[in-house]
């Protein structure tokens, strides 16, 4: 390993130390652990056990990452619900149940408050294009005024539940332009930038709350087997960049229709025991795989009396019959279950009602719906019409909440907000299944389920805890996330391996209060432009940036440092590019080494040729790429090689 | 706790750390107004005392030793997250003043529905909790272990929502097929099951208790729905986020669960049935 400089030792910090002891603590810790052992294990025992409570001063525990700054919200907002973050420019603007926030980030050691933004909604889940802020109301208590007194009567048309649109061009004054009110208010909404439609964006709208009366919003129809009702779709709204006053609803797509039963990817491993179990005892199983049920009794009976009765036998049926009966199982199960085909277009939509939550990806056109009981993979090449290409459900997953893909699309991570986020679900005897993320290959167009994530730290029944919002860190060539799970931390995991995914950094608080479960912990937690920012829901804003590790070497830190956003919507997932750098390429090399896939002479000789070729003359670099090229057919990871030769022959320019 | 084990460095005036204990709850104390200084004050010097003694280690020895041994020449590196100490606490006693000011501001409306919710989901215990005397099948199993654990915790924050309102609590206790809330029988509440209902799903066992379980359940959770429903059609209801939250999700949850239900409970029937029944549209 070329970077021991690690700080993977455990800091169990209380803030009433004060702000110098901590940072000697933090200092103390990149300057001076190079003694302290094994670098690539996970404290043991696990620091984040035991920690105290406090709002301002709960103990700490860190792992892998550095504080750069924590700043507790304005006044405005203390005491409210901090929500999701968006990023523009140098700020990173932070929803809040009471309004919106914009922190000046520009010194992410020292953030500032540039504009506090008073307008109450829950959630206020934010976004950001161009000029314009658009910000989610989904609670009956917001104002289309954005009143502070909340709208006491059940039907009102004071009240916003839908979409508030705002002209940010003067960030010190945002300017209110339009609404678009909604059936069911947003809960989340998705902003969707079309690669070749540059005068129109458009959000996708996921509201889950009840339908509001029709007397309040014309058109809204609660009844689930109304052709118009406002349950079983979504909505899509168009906002013209150059008159944004104009947006409004542009369709309401049934993308759950013909959603008839899931496509279950794993059933319990209860259910497979017993299926195992019945398949020794001989008992009749119909499917195979994760689609094998045990028949019951009541089910093959009549049906080994009937093939007895048809070979003209009397009394018990024999180990014929049996054999018989499996034999014809397969299409008598079909008879009995019927097939897609068979789904009357005019029978109830009985789908999910709503998603929760959508990433879209533009990058390579296709969105994750994180849906009701399902996960949905959507095709957005039209973004009036998206086309649900795949459903995937879970006997494990509650509620799908949202999605992540991997950057090049062959991956996606759905989370299981079990419990809606107000519930302790990681403690020890909570199962690992449950509120967790699951994690899919894309195949084909087609989802396969391969292995669950979730915190592996027990928290205490005083913390919410459940898998939340996250988003990818641009480590090349490495599915790498940061993840909230409210009050148990942020964590930072890969995924590369679909079937091992496993934890290599972190960063947990003790409870907000110690007698009773009090409000707090990570809403979200993104990366961008170089830090990790987390929306701490009651204790404002932290920034974090990665130490290098046995797990992340300074060169994959500087390699994601050097991909440079204008803004992150993370609903609207990014296409990561990596500039030209020897960082890129020495990224490459330690992953090289790390896995083996290269000889420790190989690995010498291209670090010593990097390193001469770095600030020196890049004349050697053609010959260089093209050696390491020929490498590829002998490593058993030849296409990381392939992208090291890459990254260097860009580097010979 | 015994002392701390010697690679520990205590922190001055640290001791052990006491257990949770009820009479430091926080309900007990109330925040009149935010223009009372003195008794922020005092209020903060008794949690600030409170915390301290919640506090246990701080810093390695080792991070301490090497605090004085590496830190010179190095200290442009580090860097001081957030403001003093002082300026903390100021914020803290305004978010206790906020959280005290929405728990004293509260509609009827909530607290009904928090005290018919907990009666309410109290039943859907009983009935899960038959699951594994009555030949549930491991499908089942999963389902009824996840409707305990969901609604035991939403029970709990919904009492904890009241109590932080100074409002009545209702007590629950479960004993096979008896509930009582408060030491007497439960309030029926949209969907509950009759008496004669859970008899029926005592009595029955194996497949067929699955079935049973399912449509109660489903016509349980409806209720549950349509207790969300009329909540949020009341004048001066849910205005309290915490409470439109609660309500939210309760509905969103349970509408997820009734679609995974009857989507089991079709497969349930059509095994029961037999294959004559060609009917498969589930309901909706």
């Amino acid at each position: 390993m070329n970077d021991r400089s690690s700080s993977s030792t455990v800091l169990k910090l209380t803030r009433r130390l004060g702000p110098l002891a901590l940072a000697a603590g933090v200092l103390v810790a990149s300057a001076c652990s190079s003694s302290a052992g094994s670098f690539g294990a996970a404290p043991s025992p696990d620091p984040r056990i035991g920690l105290g409570a406090g709002l301002f001063d709960a103990e700490e525990a860190i792992w892998n990452l550095a504080w750069v700054s924590q700043s507790p919200p304005p006044e405005s907002f203390v005491g409210s619900t901090n929500s999701d973050l968006a990023f523009i420019g140098d700020y990173a603007i932070q929803g809040n149940y009471n309004g919106v926030m914009f922190w000046d980030i520009s010194d992410p050691a020292r953030p500032t408050i540039a504009v506090e933004f008073v307008c109450p909604a829950s959630q206020s889940d934010v976004s950001v294009y161009g000029n314009l802020l658009f910000v989610s109301g989904e609670g009956t208590s917001g104002r289309l005024d954005c009143g502070s007194e909340g709208v006491a009567e059940a039907v009102s048309h004071d009240r916003l539940r839908g979409i508030r649109i705002f002209d940010i061009t003067d960030v010190q004054n945002p300017e209110y332009v339009a609404n678009v009110q909604t059936c069911r208010g947003s809960h989340t909404h998705t902003v969707l930038k079309h690669p070749s439609d540059d005068d129109n964006i458009y959000i996708y709208v996921s509201g889950s709350s009840s339908v509001r009366p029709a007397e309040e919003l014309e058109g809204c129809i609660a009844a689930g087997d109304d052709p118009s009702s406002a349950l079983f779709r979504i909505e899509v709204i168009r906002v013209p960049l150059d008159s944004p006053e104009d947006a409004a609803i542009v369709s309401s797509p049934r993308i759950f229709q013909g959603l008839v039963e899931p496509q279950s990817h794993g059933q319990a491993p209860g259910d497979l025991r017993a299926v195992e179990e019945a398949r020794a005892r001989g008992d009749f199983v119909s499917g195979v795989g994760e689609d094998a049920r045990v028949m019951s009794g009541r089910f093959t009976q009549p049906q080994l009396l009937r093939i007895m009765r048809e070979r003209g036998g009397t009394g018990s049926p024999t180990a014929a019959d049996s054999l018989q009966l499996h034999a014809e199982l397969p299409t008598l199960v079909e008879q009995l279950t019927g097939t897609d085909d068979d789904v009357d277009p005019d029978a109830p939509r009985p789908g999910p009602t709503q998603c929760h939550d959508i990433t879209v990806f533009p990058g390579i056109g296709l969105a994750g719906g994180a849906c009701g009981g399902y996960g949905l993979l959507l095709d957005i090449r039209d973004p009036e019409n998206p086309v649900r290409i795949d459903a995937v459900a879970d006997a494990n997953f509650s509620y799908w909440h949202s999605a992540t893909f991997n950057n090049d699309g062959s991956k996606v991570l759905f989370t299981d907000e079990w419990g809606g986020g107000g519930g302790p679900k990681c403690r020890i005897d909570d199962p690992r299944e449950w509120g967790a993320d699951a994690i899919f290959t894309v195949e084909d167009g087609s989802m396969v389920f391969h292995e669950y994530y979730k915190l592996s730290a027990p928290q205490t029944s005083l913390e919410n805890c459940v898998a939340h919002n996250g988003s990818l860190i641009p480590i090349p060539g490495r599915d790498i996330m940061i993840q909230g799970w409210y009050q148990g931390g942020i964590s930072l995991f890969e995924w590369t391996d679909p079937d091992n995914p496993h934890e290599i950094a972190f960063h947990d608080r003790g409870p907000v209060n110690a007698e009773t479960q009090g409000a707090g912990g990570s809403w979200s937690v993104y990366w961008y432009n170089g830090v990790i920012v987390n929306s701490e829901i009651s204790r404002g804003l932290d920034i974090f940036e990665l130490t290098p590790s046995a797990h992340i070497s300074q060169n994959e830190i500087d390699a994601a440092k050097s991909v440079h956003l204008d803004y992150l919507n993370p609903q609207g997932q990014p296409l990561f590019v990596w500039p030209s750098s020897f960082a890129l390429a020495g990224a490459y090399v330690d992953q090289l080494e790390r896995s083996g896939a290269l000889s420790e002479n190989r690995i010498a000789t291209v670090r010593g040729a990097l390193g001469d070729a770095d600030g020196g003359s890049r004349s050697g670099l053609n010959d260089l790429a093209n050696e390491v090229a020929g490498w590829a057919g002998s490593s058993n990871d030849s296409a990381k090689v392939r992208m090291l030769a890459a990254a260097v022959r860009d580097l010979a320019g | 706790m015994n002392g701390p084990p010697q690679r520990w460095c205590m922190a001055p005036g640290v001791g052990a750390r006491p257990s949770p204990s009820r009479e430091t709850g926080r309900s007990s104390i109330m925040l009149p107004a935010l223009d009372e200084p003195r008794q922020h004050a005092n209020r903060m010097e008794k949690r600030s005392r409170m915390k301290k003694q919640q506090t246990r280690w701080i810093l390695p020895c080792t991070f301490a030793l090497a605090l004085t041994a590496c830190a010179s020449g190095q200290g442009s590196t580090g860097t001081a997250p957030g403001p003093e100490g002082r300026e903390l606490e100021r914020l803290e006693a305004l978010f206790q003043a906020r959280v005290d000011s929405v728990t004293s501001n509260v509609s009827e409306a909530d607290v009904e529905f928090m005290t018919g919710m907990i009666s309410h989901h109290a039943q859907a215990l009983v009935m899960s909790g038959l699951a594994p005397t009555h030949g549930a099948s491991p499908q089942m199993r999963i389902l009824t272990s996840r409707i305990i654990n969901a609604q035991t915790d939403e029970i709990a924050f919904m009492q904890a929502w009241l109590r932080d309102r100074q409002r009545h609590v209702p007590e629950v206790e479960v004993d096979g097929l008896t509930l009582t809330i408060d030491g007497g029988p439960a309030p029926r509440m949209h969907g509950m099951l009759s008496d004669a209902q859970m008899q029926e799903l005592a009595a029955a066992r194996g497949v067929e208790w699955d079935r049973v379980f399912l449509t109660y359940m489903i016509q349980h959770h409806e209720g549950a729905v349509a207790m969300v429903s009329d909540l949020l059609s009341t004048d001066g209801a849910a205005n309290d986020d915490v409470a439109f939250k609660v309500a939210s999700d309760i509905q969103v949850d349970q509408r997820t669960e009734i679609r995974r239900m009857k989507l089991m409970l079709e497969d349930i029937a059509g095994r029961l049935e037999g294959p004559s029944s060609q009917d498969r549209h589930p309901s909706p």
